[in-house]
């Protein structure tokens, strides 16, 4: 073998006796229902969402057929072409030619294709067929092409394909059995017939003496070597780093035979795309019935509202307030009964245990810690069910429509949105979300802004700062002061990072409008399974979290509140001498023109970990800091009365005023205190670099922004 | 391989204009696609001959949906401008 470090992995001999199971790879457009299916077949619970571009990593699992037979299943993201454009494609693409040293090439293909959008499925398909694999094809989403009047042939289209063809609904139905049957024969399949299309005579003879080339140099079967050949012949000339991978004989022929069929005036991509489109539509004339007059879909005349020129920005700004209201006001009954559980568990065991330390640690460090975080749950749950109706109903697609022309006026992306949208619930898939958007400069510009938006992990420090300090009153009739406080720190959040994306965008970060393409789903019905598998894993995931990580923290800042101790010291005394309490005094220089004082100091450093840790940091310096005699009656007060009855002793004026509260909220928009997203930067811009200048100018900004706000509130003699 | 027979598409180049010139409702068929996103333009089947329809328009200036081949696509207005039409009476 030839090529170098830059050579591909050695596809597998055609012989498939290799060592370790055998690999099925789910491969189909976007949208199309793949991974809906591999959750049916693996019994595994992968995200599903009504939008192209929900799985944008690899994914496998192992599909049991009974009979010993058991095979693994890959899930990828969905491809419109084996010539990727976006980061998500390239995994998928690589996967499947098998360039990726991780992952075997799979040993046979399930074709996923929406018969409700039939051709330019069946274009992906007949670009898989030339790979030389055996393929299964899976027609999906008959429910709705029957609803628009169109009726698929499976058996025609198995005729004329030459593959085996399956129907099935949302991955299940009476088909089930036979489908597995049918998946448990394919590796061993025939890979498919010979290619049904033909280039102009020229083009066919560089590209059969391409492929030979490519069977000596990488060892590449025939059909790959063909499909190869013509996809170089068809790489457009800006894409030239597609070729690396190549060996240099073969590098220099594609550079050749690009100026030999230019002169002959053949365009090659042109040539293959509609020489494959012109043989998808013959076999869709024979394999679909069509109604007389297609039928006006439920989707159509719900988009003449949703998507109109003044309603559907109207609906879109009503639905976003109706969702903070909804998480204010519905989320307040469960939250206090959580709570008084909470204060009834911290009450039982003080009672239970000795006087001491270890019953200090156990109620004023754990319990009271995790119980105050544990008290935001009811809100989480909200947010994440919104966000799964907006996903499944196929909404997000719409408002990605509407808000792509002020994206685009910042150098982001309509397809930014979703990104954006889901890091309301935090930025790790937000930023992973970014692997759908193809211009690199609009996908690290979405990265960079992301954590800017208002994550599920900041919940709790507004509840408690606006559950504490914004009373409850209502304003203008509707809207109520703690939901519009709320609502203000989201619009900050998204304000600023649209703000941050004009001001990267005019300078960083210059260059030429993004594409945007964007294909728009049907509206579905949300499965209830899935919105609640959805809710379900996200509280598992903050329970472990309020578990684990918060737990430790909340022990460890325990003991760092409680020692070195001084004998004889009050208790709030006591706090201060402690590690914690010095840590906290030597960052109060920095953050004291923004109005905190070191105990919020102690918070803002624990938050480093997880935000949230800064209610359960509160709720335990503010236990710890209790005088033991007057606890019976202190103890069942709640963590936001505490706050609100602390004094400074040395001004003798309250610590936390509703001024301080809110500029803490707008650090905690602003500032980047996220271990778990620094980290995700990393991987994705492949290095220190944008990681490190996020933390800067992000850091910067918080302190700017609060600074203004608390200064100027106080000049207008608001604190 | 034979040609299938096509309807004539942008032989006089008369009416040909970038599909964003199209109003709502607007029918027409592609004659070529040119710019950066050539290829995928065509991957999602923008190809000779194919009959498109501009659904709606976002308001201020906003991207176009454009229905073809059964399926809806939105894409903003310089995105269509690169495909050239010839609008269908
Ligand atoms: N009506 C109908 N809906 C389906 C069917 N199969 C899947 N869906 C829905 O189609 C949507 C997309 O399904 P997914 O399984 O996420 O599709 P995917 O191909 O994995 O999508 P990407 O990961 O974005 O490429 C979801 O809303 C599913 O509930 C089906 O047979 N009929
Ligand atoms: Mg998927």
């Amino acid at each position: 073998m030839t090529g170098g470090a830059a050579a591909p992995v050695a596809p597998d001999a055609p012989d498939r006796s290799r060592r370790g199971r055998r690999t099925l790879a789910l491969v189909g457009n976007p949208n199309s229902g793949k991974t809906t299916l591999f959750n049916a077949l693996t019994g595994l619970r992968q995200k599903v969402g009504n939008y192209p571009g929900v799985t944008v990593e690899r994914k496998e699992g192992t599909l049991s057929l009974g009979d010993g037979v058991s095979f693994g299943l890959l899930d990828l993201p969905g491809l419109y072409s084996l010539t990727p454009a976006s980061p998500d494609e390239v995994i998928a693409r690589d996967v499947l030619l098998g360039y990726r040293r991780d992952t075997p090439r799979p040993d046979a293909i399930v074709n996923v294709v929406d018969a409700s959008n039939l051709e330019r499925n069946l274009f992906l398909t007949s670009q898989l067929l030339d790979l030389g694999l055996p393929v299964l094809v899976v027609l999906t989403m008959g429910d709705t092409a029957e609803r628009r009047g169109v009726r698929v042939d499976a058996a025609s289209l198995e005729r004329t394909l030459g593959v085996p063809v399956r129907a099935l609904a949302n991955g299940r139905g009476s088909g089930m059995e036979a489908f597995r049957a049918a998946l448990a024969a394919l590796p061993d399949l025939p890979p498919p017939p010979s290619r049904r299309w033909r280039l102009p005579e020229i083009a066919e003879q560089e590209a059969e003496e391409l492929s030979g080339l490519l069977q000596r140099h990488h060892d590449l079967a025939p059909a790959p070597a063909f499909a190869e050949a013509v996809a170089l012949l068809a790489t457009p000339e800006n894409r030239s780093q597609d070729l690396q991978r190549w060996a240099a004989p073969i590098r220099a022929h594609v550079a050749r035979d690009r100026e030999v069929l230019h002169g002959a005036g053949i365009d090659v991509p042109m040539a293959v795309t509609e020489a494959r489109y012109a043989d998808v539509e013959r076999i869709v004339r024979g394999a679909v019935q069509r109604a007389e007059t297609p039928p006006v879909t439920v989707s159509d005349r719900l988009d003449r509202v949703f998507l109109h020129r003044f309603w559907g920005y109207a609906i879109f700004l009503g639905l976003m307030y109706v969702i903070f209201q909804a998480m204010f006001s519905w989320a307040s009954y469960p939250a206090d009964l959580i709570s008084a559980g909470v204060d009834w568990l911290g009450g039982t065991v003080a009672r239970a245990l000795p006087d001491g330390d270890l019953e200090d640690l156990i109620v004023n460090g754990a319990i009271a810690g995790v119980g105050n975080t544990v008290v935001f749950l009811p809100q989480i749950l909200l947010l994440f069910l919104f966000i799964a109706l907006l996903e499944d109903t196929g909404y997000l697609a719409r408002a990605a429509f509407l808000m792509d022309r002020l994206m685009s006026r910042v150098g982001l992306h309509g397809k930014s949105f979703i990104p954006l949208l889901s890091s309301y619930a935090c930025a790790i898939p937000g930023i992973m979300a970014t692997r759908t958007i193809e211009s690199p400069r609009a996908r690290l510009l979405t990265i960079l802004v992301a954590p800017l938006m208002s994550c599920s992990a900041r919940l709790p420090v507004y509840a408690l700062m606006i559950g504490a300090f914004i009373p409850d009153v209502r304003v203008l009739g509707v809207f109520t002061l703690p939901a519009l406080t709320l609502l203000s720190m989201y619009v900050l959040g998204t304000v600023a990072a649209f703000g941050m994306a004009a001001l990267f965008n005019r300078t960083l970060l210059k260059g030429e409008a993004p594409t945007f393409l964007l294909e728009m789903p049907p509206y579905r019905r949300p499965s209830f399974r899935t919105v609640l598998l959805q809710m379900g894993e996200r509280a598992w995931l903050f329970l472990r979290r309020a578990g684990t990580v918060i737990l430790s923290i909340t022990i460890v800042l325990w003991f760092l509140a409680s020692y070195p101790k001084a004998p004889g010291a009050s208790s709030s005394e006591q706090v201060r001498q402690s590690f914690a309490g010095r840590l906290g005094r030597a960052i109060e220089p920095v953050i004291a023109p923004l109005g905190f004082d070191w105990k919020m100091g102690i918070g803002l450093i624990s938050s480093f970990a997880a935000r949230e840790v800064f209610v359960s940091a509160m709720g335990t310096i503010y236990n710890v800091d209790e005088d033991s005699a007057e606890d019976e009656e202190k103890l069942t007060l709640s963590l936001g009365e505490k706050l609100r009855a602390d004094v400074n002793p040395q001004t003798g004026r309250s610590t936390f005023t509703p001024l301080v509260a809110v500029a803490l909220m707008v650090f905690y928009v602003l500032a980047m205190q996220c271990m778990s997203t620094v980290a995700v930067v990393k991987r994705e811009t492949n290095g220190w670099k944008w990681p490190l200048f996020q933390i800067a100018y992000m850091t910067a900004l918080a302190w700017v922004v609060t600074f203004i706000v608390y200064q100027g509130g106080r000049a207008l003699g608001l604190g | 391989m034979k040609k299938e027979p096509r309807p004539p598409v942008c032989a006089l180049g008369l009416t040909e204009c970038g599909l964003d010139c199209l109003g709502r409702g607007q029918k027409a068929r592609v004659c070529r696609v040119a710019g950066p996103n050539r290829q995928r333009l065509m991957e999602l089947g923008f190809t000779q001959g194919t009959e498109v329809e501009v659904a709606r328009r976002a308001a201020f200036g906003g991207p176009l949906e454009v229905r073809l081949r059964s399926y809806r696509l939105s894409l903003r207005k310089d995105e269509a401008g690169a495909i050239q039409v010839e609008a269908v009476s």
